[in-house]
């Protein structure tokens, strides 16, 4: 199916998509619901949907204050726990295994989502060498299973030997680099959406225990600081094919010395944000259902108050610690932080990040288990009827939750900032750092770094090399380019995620 | 090694990122009109989780400070997005940039993550003759204690040996519930890293 037949579907589907009002269960309060009137037609004028949505059958979010949640006095040095005991009825605990190990899982019959979960146990060297000309270069080590192969023997992903192919949309299987806790989730890709659209082959599958340190060890000639010692705990969690409609429990951790859980119950700029949160989602048939707010000890919230240095590496690092306070269950989990610093000496100032794409979704407390957002914005700006990104700070952080979270259920960027690097799916639009979208004197910054892809550079209707502003996981959120939109591919991604349950009931 | 090789690919071109000088490029490679450079301005305080780094600031050239300017002036801007445009000013315009930093870092009126932005961004610019002069009033002397935490940071990271003594002495007149904000400020000052066998 072409872009301009999802085009036309979806001017049927929009206008039926209306805001979802917001209850709340725990305050005992009559709701002040907010209703965005006609927001979604502002929010998504050329979305894609994933489904056929009927609003009137989508329960509203209930909000819930869940209390502070996390040990009473800061514990002494690194926290590094391995699995919170997920509730999943698919969750296979295969144990503890040394890299280069090959473990068997089951898959049953009419299985669309898998995901493999490392974390490791003790610890793994933080770096290895790569050996470069003149000098080595120094990379971070990283959980990445291997060799994910079919009951037929057909192996879907070999990390150290390929193949990977230039369109990575016909990949079988994307995986993502993360330090000491790493996850894959099939399907994240064109190809993958492909051969689970049936279910994947029920059976006896297998995987290689692996990381990047074992990697050099069996590659000696390209790299260095590799070993064969190096442990870790396995899980699978399968999931049946899902449906249109999918259910995504939400998780907020308040990190900010200005907000608190029980506070925010009855703010009105809150529930603007959820509200809004709320019909981004919903073009993709994911709705909120039960949104838990915690508030985090005082250690910690005296600990990041001057926000997350996120340019630290490392489970380790201060992003990694924050994520161990997360809860067990299946839920997004949101840290809401004041300031966030990137880069290598932390010069650099983000809005979100994730602790890995995917999430290890359903395993709460480990050091990649959540994604933080600066919340500084949330009561900024005017806020009127419709959604605006541009001028109500709840709705661009709702935007940035989105985002953060589109990452966490396993979605890339659709462009990288340098037009280089593309997300694996076939119907997103690219924007390519190219004579395409570029005059020729601007083309020649390409290759210096210099030139940063932006929104109004990507927006040329019905271009494929040229396009994607539109998209929640573009790159950038860049009013008035920026809809929140999703491809077909990406909510049917979405949906798979292990975090998001069948159905649209709580 | 596949994922590696990204990597790598990847750090060669967003990579090197501190090696570049505050205000030491403020000419465009490809001069751009002031609409352009208003209109990356504008994209590039939009960015959501990629950092924008020193050479794509100054890739814009002197044309940027204007509309950078204005977003930090203007009241009504989202505080993230004054941030942002603080640390493009400190890259583009160098210690030219020092008055207005100054003036957000002292303004008890904004939000944490523009004084932190600016904090940051004075500590990039003057040099280290300078950076006591600037930011020590600030550590011991701003009625926030974030702010007091963040300054001792900037301090320790950019020379722990001089300041190290002086953020302590800060930190130990902290309250209890207070003193762990300037655990990140402290940890510049230990020679051993976090070690994953110390739990």
């Amino acid at each position: 199916m072409n872009r301009k037949v999802f085009a036309t579907i979806l001017a049927g589907v929009l206008c039926t998509i209306s805001a979802a009002p917001i209850r709340l269960a725990a305050a005992g309060r009559s709701s002040p619901a907010v209703r965005i009137v006609n927001a979604a037609n502002d929010v998504r004028s050329s979305a894609v949907s994933g489904a056929s949505v009927s609003p009137s059958a989508i329960p509203a979010p209930i909000v819930v204050y869940a209390g502070t949640v996390g040990p009473a006095t800061e514990p002494s040095g690194c926290q590094t726990p391995t699995e919170t005991a997920s509730t999943r009825p698919f969750v296979q605990r295969l144990g503890l295994h040394r890299v280069g190990d090959i473990v068997n899982f089951t898959v049953p019959p009419f299985t669309g989502s898998i995901s493999i979960i490392e974390q490791a146990a003790g610890a793994p060297p933080q770096t290895v060498e790569v050996l470069t000309e003149p000098e080595p270069f120094a990379v971070p080590n990283a959980a990445v299973a291997s060799l994910i192969t079919e009951p037929n023997g057909t192996v879907l992903y070999d990390d150290l030997n390929g193949p990977f192919p230039p369109d990575l949309s016909t990949a079988h299987v994307v995986a993502y680099d993360t330090a000491y806790t790493g996850t894959i989730t099939l399907p994240n890709t064109t190809q993958a959406l492909t051969d689970s659209s049936h279910g994947y082959p029920a059976g006896s599958w297998s995987v290689e225990v692996n990381d990047r340190a074992f990697e050099c060890f069996e590659a000696p000639s390209l790299c260095t600081g590799g070993g064969s010692s190096d442990q870790y705990t396995l899980t699978v969690i399968t999931k049946p094919i899902a449906r249109l409609l999918g259910t995504l429990n939400v998780a907020i951790y308040f990190a900010s010395e200005a907000y608190s859980g029980a506070r925010e119950l009855s703010d009105a700029n809150f529930q603007r944000y959820l509200a809004t949160l709320s019909n981004i989602y919903q073009a993709t048939g994911v709705k909120l259902g039960t949104v838990r707010l915690y508030d985090l000890p005082a250690w910690a919230k005296a600990l990041y108050a001057t926000g997350v240095d996120a340019s630290q590496q490392g489970p380790c690092a201060e992003l990694g610690q924050l994520f161990t306070l997360s809860q067990p269950g299946d839920q997004l989990n949101l840290f809401f932080v004041d300031d966030i610093a990137s880069g290598d000496g932390g010069e650099f100032e983000i809005i979100g990040i994730d602790g890995s794409i995917p999430a290890p979704s359903g395993i709460g407390g480990t050091i990649a288990s959540g994604a933080i957002v600066n919340d500084s914005d949330l009561a900024s700006g005017i806020c009127a009827a419709t959604i605006d990104f541009g001028t109500c700070g709840a709705d661009e952080i709702a935007y940035i939750s989105a985002h953060e979270g589109g990452h966490y259920m396993g979605l890339y960027h659709t462009s990288e900032a340098l037009g280089n690097y593309f997300d694996p799916l076939s119907d997103t639009a690219q924007c390519q750092c190219s004579t395409a979208c570029l005059d020729a004197d601007q083309v020649q910054l390409c290759s210096t770094g210099q030139l940063y892809m932006t929104a109004d550079l990507c927006s040329q209707p019905g271009s494929t090399q040229c396009g994607g502003a539109d998209n929640l996981m573009f790159w950038l959120l860049q009013p008035p380019y920026s809809k929140g939109n999703f491809s077909q591919q990406q909510g049917k991604v979405m949906r798979a995620n292990p975090v998001v349950r069948a159905g649209a009931s709580q | 090694m596949k994922t590696l090789i990204f990597l790598m690919l990847g750090l060669s071109v967003y990579g090197n990122a501190t090696a570049v000088t505050p205000g030491a490029a403020a000419s465009a490679a490809v001069p751009l009109s002031y609409q352009r450079a208003q209109s990356a301005v504008m994209a590039y305080l939009s960015a959501i989780d990629t950092p924008i780094t020193p050479s794509v600031w100054q890739a814009l050239g002197s044309q940027a400070i204007g509309p950078l300017q204005e977003v930090i002036r203007d009241r009504s801007s989202f505080p993230t997005r004054c941030a942002k445009a603080l640390e493009g000013l400190s890259w583009i315009s160098g210690e030219e940039a020092l008055p207005l930093l100054r003036a957000a870092a002292r303004d008890s009126s904004e939000p944490a993550v523009v004084r932190f932005a600016a904090l940051r961004g004075i500590a990039q610019v003057v040099d280290k003759a300078a950076l006591s002069g600037e930011l020590r009033p600030l550590l011991e002397g701003a009625a926030d204690a974030r702010v007091r935490a963040f300054a001792g940071a900037q301090l320790t990271s950019r020379d722990a040996w001089a300041y190290c003594g002086l953020v302590k002495a800060q930190a130990d007149r902290e309250t209890a519930e207070q003193r762990p904000q300037f655990e990140r400020a402290l940890k510049n000052c230990t020679t051993e890293p976090h070690q994953l066998d110390q739990q």
